[in-house]
Order: C-alpha cells, then sequence, then structure tokens
C-alpha cells in the first residue's frame, strides 16, 4: 500500500507544479466575477446565472484536468524511460496502475474543493442561505463521476499511442456521453432492428456519468437526491471504476514497454 | 539640404496627433449621440447573433421551470404555450390578468375562466413530458434530476431577466422579447421603471412598432393608472396597425383585437360608451368569442338609452 501511496503522491505533486490548474482556475475567477459585475436592471438579487456560469466552467475545467494529468501519466514515463526503475523497485504493473489512478483521483479532489470553495463564496455574497449540505453532495457525486473518466483515461492511455489523441477522443467520449447518455434510450426507441437492440445494448454498457451531474439542483436551488441514492451512484461508479482499471491492467501486463 | 531640427520635427508631431486626435474624437462622440450602439455580441457574432435570441429565450423558460424542461430527445409540443411568454399564468390572486391571457382583455367572468383554462390545461399538458420510466436506468437517473413542475414566485422570477435581456442584445428586432421582458418586469417584479426603458429601448429599436406600444400603454394604464397616456399610446399602436400591409394586418389580427377591446375597456370606463361600442364592435370582428363582446355591447346600449351621448367620429376599420 505504501508503494501505491508513494506512486500517489508523485502525480499530486505533479499537479500543483503545472500549470494548468491555475490557468483553468484563473479563468473560471475571471468569467464568473465578470459575469457577477454585469448589472441587470438594477437588481442585485440575481444570481442563478452566475451559478450556472461558475459550474459550467468548474465541471468545463475538472474534466481537462482529469483527462490531461490521467492521460499523461504512462506514456510519459515510459518517453522518459523511468518506467523501467520503476517497476524494477520491485513495484508490479497494477500498483502502477492503482497509484497512478489514485494520484490523479486525488489530485482531482484537490482541485474540485478549491473551485467549490470559490463557488461557494461567489454565490454566498448574493444569496441569503448557504446551501452547503447540496454543495457537498454535488462535489462528491462530480468527484466519483471523475474516477470514470479518470480510469477511463488510464485506459485508453495504453491502447492508443499519442498523448494528444487519447485526452481527445476521451474528452469527445465524456462529452457525448453527457450530452447524450440518459437519452439514448429514447433515441433506440425510435429506430428499426438491428439499430434498436445496438443501441439499447450500448445505453446500458456505457458508464452514464451525465447521472453525477446535478447543476441544475444547484442552480435552480431544487432538492437534491438523498443519501442512500448517493450511495448507489458511488457504488455504480466505483463498479466502473474497477472495471475499466481491471481492463486498463489486463492490457498493461502483456504490454511492451519499448516506446 | 537644411536638416530640420529634430525637437521642431517632434513638436510637429506633436501638434499632428493632438489635432487629429480632438477631430476623431468629436466625430466619435457625435456618431455615438446619433447612431444605434452596437453591443458586444454584435461586434463579435455580427448579424448571425439573432439565430441564438431564441435559445436565450428558452433558457428563461428553463429558469422560470426551475430546470424542469423537456430536452430535444422528449416528448413536446413546439406551437404549446410558453410559460416565460407569460400566457400560461394563473390569476387565483384576483391581480388584473395581463390582456394577451384572455380575449382581448374583454372582462366577462365566464369568457375569462374558460380562456384561462385553455392555455394552463395546454401548458401542463405540454409539460407532462416525462411519462413512466422506459427501464430501470431511465428510473434511476430520473433520482438525479428535476422531476416536478412548477413555476418560480416570490420575486424569483428576477433569474429570467439576464436570459431575456441577453436575447435583446442578441436580437433586438424580435417584438416579443421586450414585451415578455416587460412583463415580468412590471407585473411580478414590480420594476415598472425598467419594464418602461425596455420598451422604450424597443420603440426606439422598432419605431412605431403596434405591440409595443400598446405594452406600453399597458403599462401606463394597470401600472401608473395614467388613462390619458394609455389612450393616447392605444390610438397610436391602433394607427400603426393600420399603416402596416394588408398581409401583416391579417397576421397580427389578434393585436387589432387586443387593442380595440382594451380601448372599448378604457372608454367604457371614462363613460365614453357610445365609442366604446364602437371599439367593442371592431373588437368582435376577430374575437374567438363574440358572444361576449355583444353582451357587453348590450350592456353598454342599455345604458346609453338611460341617458343621452353625443356620437364621436367613426374609427378606423381593417
Amino acid at each position: 500500500m505504501n508503494t501505491i501511496w508513494a506512486l500517489a503522491g508523485v502525480v499530486i505533486k505533479e499537479l500543483y507544479r503545472r500549470k494548468d490548474f491555475y490557468v483553468l482556475f484563473f479563468l473560471t475567477a475571471l468569467v464568473t466575477l465578470a459575469a457577477l459585475s454585469v448589472n441587470f436592471f438594477n437588481d442585485t438579487k440575481i444570481i442563478r446565472y452566475v451559478k450556472d456560469v461558475c459550474l459550467l466552467l468548474i465541471w468545463f475545467s475538472t474534466l481537462i484536468i482529469a483527462i490531461v494529468t490521467a492521460a499523461r501519466q504512462i506514456p510519459s514515463e515510459k518517453e522518459n524511460r523511468t518506467i523501467f526503475p520503476l517497476l524494477a523497485k520491485p513495484v508490479s504493473r497494477g500498483q502502477v496502475i492503482i497509484g497512478k489512478f489514485l494520484g490523479c483521483w486525488l489530485a482531482c479532489g484537490l482541485a474540485l474543493v478549491i473551485f467549490y470553495l470559490f463557488f461557494v463564496v461567489v454565490t454566498g455574497i448574493r444569496e441569503p442561505q448557504w446551501h452547503l449540505v447540496a454543495y457537498l453532495k454535488s462535489m462528491g457525486l462530480q468527484w466519483m463521476m471523475l474516477a470514470i473518466v479518470i480510469a477511463l483515461t488510464l485506459l485508453g492511455s495504453i491502447v492508443f499511442s499519442a498523448v494528444s489523441a487519447n485526452a481527445t477522443i476521451c474528452l469527445i467520449a465524456v462529452i457525448g456521453i453527457l450530452f447524450l447518455g440518459e437519452h439514448l434510450n429514447k433515441i433506440a426507441l425510435k429506430q428499426g432492428e438491428p439499430v434498436q437492440s445496438i443501441t439499447y445494448a450500448i445505453y446500458f454498457c456505457i458508464p452514464h456519468i451525465e447521472l453525477f451531474d446535478v447543476r441544475n439542483q444547484i442552480v435552480n436551488n431544487q432538492p437534491l437526491p438523498g443519501l442512500v441514492d448517493c450511495g448507489l451512484a458511488s457504488v455504480y461508479a466505483a463498479a466502473y471504476t474497477a472495471a475499466l482499471l481491471y481492463g486498463t491492467w489486463l492490457l498493461f501486463r502483456r504490454k511492451s514497454l519499448s516506446t | 539640404m537644411r536638416v530640420a531640427s529634430p525637437i521642431l520635427v517632434f513638436g510637429l508631431l506633436i501638434a499632428l496627433v493632438y489635432t487629429l486626435a480632438t477631430t476623431v474624437q468629436l466625430r466619435a462622440v457625435r456618431r455615438a449621440e446619433t447612431g444605434p450602439a452596437d453591443g458586444a455580441f454584435k461586434k463579435l457574432l455580427g448579424d448571425g447573433r439573432r439565430l441564438f435570441a431564441g435559445q436565450f429565450v428558452e433558457m428563461a423558460d428553463v429558469y422560470l421551470h426551475s430546470g424542469y424542461y423537456p430536452s430535444i430527445f422528449d416528448r413536446r409540443e413546439p406551437n404549446a404555450p410558453k410559460a416565460v411568454s407569460g400566457t400560461t399564468e394563473d390569476h387565483d390572486d384576483g391581480e388584473e390578468p395581463h390582456s394577451d391571457e384572455y380575449d382581448h382583455g374583454v372582462k366577462t367572468e365566464n369568457h375569462k375562466d374558460h380562456e384561462q383554462d385553455k392555455p394552463q390545461s395546454e401548458h401542463e399538458k405540454a409539460m407532462d413530458f416525462m411519462g413512466p420510466p422506459r427501464d430501470w436506468l431511465e428510473g434511476f437517473i430520473r433520482r438525479f434530476r428535476v422531476t416536478k413542475h412548477s413555476h418560480l414566485e416570490a420575486g424569483e422570477e428576477r433569474e429570467l431577466l439576464p436570459w431575456l435581456k441577453v436575447a435583446i442584445e442578441l436580437d433586438p428586432q424580435a417584438i416579443n422579447t421586450y414585451t415578455i421582458t416587460a412583463f415580468w418586469l412590471r407585473s411580478h417584479l414590480k420594476n415598472e421603471k425598467a419594464a418602461e426603458e425596455v420598451l422604450r429601448e424597443g420603440i426606439r429599436n422598432n419605431p412605431g412598432n403596434a405591440e409595443i406600444l400598446f405594452e406600453l400603454g399597458l403599462l401606463y394604464e394597470e401600472n401608473y393608472q395614467d388613462i390619458v397616456r394609455a389612450r393616447n399610446l392605444w390610438q397610436l399602436a391602433l394607427r400603426r396597425w393600420e399603416a402596416q400591409s394588408a398581409e401583416t394586418k391579417q397576421a397580427e389580427m389578434r393585436l387589432y383585437g387586443k387593442i380595440t377591446a382594451n380601448l372599448a375597456r378604457l372608454e367604457s370606463g371614462a363613460g365614453n360608451w357610445q365609442r366604446a361600442i364602437e371599439y367593442f364592435q371592431l373588437a368582435k370582428l376577430d374575437s374567438p368569442n363574440p358572444a361576449a363582446i355583444q353582451k357587453q355591447i348590450d350592456e353598454l346600449q342599455v345604458k346609453i338609452s338611460q341617458s343621452t351621448n353625443s356620437s364621436p367620429p367613426r374609427l378606423l376599420r381593417p
């Protein structure tokens, strides 16, 4: 376990050494504060559009951080040839996968906490109530969703040769699921056979990461799902993450390390 | 050849720059005062910005429903009344209804009830888009979605305003956006000044538009209780409507009915019964419920028969 934590620690350090997070946080803060400063009919209580913009940017930024960080982990180790001394420690390939995943996931968690702190402060300026429990649930669900995204990207980093190709394909897949995932069954029902069965099969197979998107409730101050539902969603995310990591390990253990 | 002193050349350049700056500045100020101001959206997107204006009005509708809204994959009726347009409001609180919501603003109890129920039930039907879940996964996903149909209330309607404002910026020629924005500002947020500013901006961008003039008349009548100005505005709206082409007039008969019915109501309240009858007769031409208007005419004729009144000049007919 110490080996895994050591590997994860390196990834976390990498996050604050690189400039990705700072740039994305700065842009999020800039756009949100610009949106906050706009005057609409001298009404200073209007806040929902600011929440909407800020949460959209948080989602986009954390997805970018997760995908970019996870996509370059294994390829950069191979490119710099540091994978050989790492595996000679001795560290198993499975530990490398889990260590890299854990590092990326914790790093994204840290980034998420900072983003949400900013969000709470910004909304607190105009909203009389602080919906802290709702924000915690939203952050927790988003973090669980990022676990699936990171595991998917790690799998992609074994399959695809280039970091850029992996990052782009993963981003497109994630955005596609976010927009279409929950509607695939409706689309399937309008198709004839065998397209209907294929689409329905895809609907049940893909990880429904859009499930974790509760921005609509946060923006409109609507009640969020209960703890049981959040727990079930976490189990759902954990199952997909485990499956994807297992797939990554299966591919990685037989993969040639020479570039 | 003698070379000019660098200090003199520098002085000459400074004088030239200063002269140019003062000239350009004067022109810029003049242009800003006379021409329409170009917003950031116009500079960024050009005329293509109009394509997105409808999306922002829809966004306001999404906010009005607190996120409960059909996606493009759900069952939805494209022509169903949108709540943000103010045509599906419930007026059980006894408040004066918006004239769009019932036939030409004519106050007949049965008629009013019928017309209010119709868009309300249509809207409820349109918003019942979910149906039972098709599979266990959809049922589970729904636990993480807004599944209750509700409308913003108690001042929270202010959250619609940013999207409506952006929609106005994107398409200054979309008349509905001005009237919708003014409706929410004056009816729900009690911000008459801002409503008037929006409508005046609409008139600046669409000079002489009958619908905006009519809406401004409503503001003066219902919010400022300024009957004289309301009458003048509605009469002007009627003249503007009359000045349109035959095709446009045919397409906007409903507006004609609203203007004439409201003028009739105004004149009736002011005691000008003969004039009110004439306006009611004009409103009756395209009314979906002419019997209700005829009832009003009959009531006024009874009043006239009980007293004497001078006959006003004939009114414009479509």
